[in-house]
């Protein structure tokens, strides 16, 4: 089964910050209320990253790094069952890169 | 003159050599034409990155020198959008033209102007001469030098 989320329009069209406590819309939000749940839901995840105002990393990175480092989900599995929409490529590449990134910090503290 | 070479005259040759040579020289200035103009957009084009670029630098000066505030001030929703247009220029250039090699830039850019605590509560402030506001300015620098460099690759 697949599930295809937007973050404008199933989220906000001005997400913005890092955590929940930053305010509305954080990337802690989003993870919390509807990209984790539809991972844990749906084997395959489409997030359509397009229709929003401008994302800052620190909201991309708490998000989709997020994944890894608070749900401990690999990389190698979100590269499998995670596709990112986005016309600009810059923000589908951020993704990925704050994805491995948290893979690499998870890794490197493993004793 | 009557000289025939399969049955073709010199002064066929020659009318027809004419022809060809107007259409040798339309073909070869409009091709200039198109040059220039390609050459101009891109230039405007750059410009105007460069000057988005600016202004984040000067927004993004503003926003982590000031104090937090309990609400959000309007700078980080500019800074998001503002560089949110910048980025898309930027990838549409890159896409453009293949001797630009700016989108690595941009990226830097981006990660630094709002990574970290960016529109953060515990955001502290900054010193204008502190580590994070020098990463913005050469990171500012790294774009627009990546945008001249194409620029001279591309139209060299």
């Amino acid at each position: 089964m697949s599930k295809t989320l937007s973050v404008a329009r199933d989220f906000s069209r001005s997400p913005a910050g890092r955590f929940r406590s930053d305010g509305q819309y954080s990337g802690e939000e989003f993870r919390e209320r509807l990209l984790w749940p539809a991972l844990e839901e749906f084997d395959q995840l489409e997030v359509d990253l397009d229709g929003v105002l401008g994302f800052g990393s620190s909201f991309l990175e708490e998000a989709f790094g997020g994944l890894v480092r608070v749900h401990g989900i690999s990389a190698a599995d979100l590269r499998r069952r995670l596709v990112i929409r986005s016309a600009l490529g810059i923000y589908k590449n951020r993704v990925w890169k704050y994805v491995e990134d948290a893979q690499r910090d998870a890794t490197t503290k493993k004793p | 003159v009557t000289t025939e070479f399969w049955n073709v005259t010199l002064k066929d040759l020659l009318i027809s050599g004419g022809w060809l040579l107007t259409i040798f020289g339309w073909v070869v200035s409009s091709r200039q034409a198109n040059q220039r103009e390609i050459r101009k957009e891109m230039r405007t084009e750059i410009d105007a990155c460069c000057k988005m670029a600016a202004e984040l630098l000067t927004k993004g000066r503003q926003y982590y020198t000031t104090p937090p505030t309990p609400t959000s001030s309007g700078t980080e929703a500019e800074i998001r959008f503002d560089l949110q247009r910048l980025l898309t220029r930027v990838e549409r250039i890159e896409k453009r033209c293949a001797a630009f090699d700016v989108t690595n830039a941009g990226v830097e850019l981006m990660d630094s102007l709002t990574g970290g605590d960016f529109e953060s509560v515990s955001r502290q402030q900054v010193p204008h001469n502190s580590d994070l506001i020098s990463k913005i300015e050469s990171d500012v620098h790294f774009l627009m030098d990546a945008l001249e460099d194409g620029f001279g690759r591309q139209f060299k």
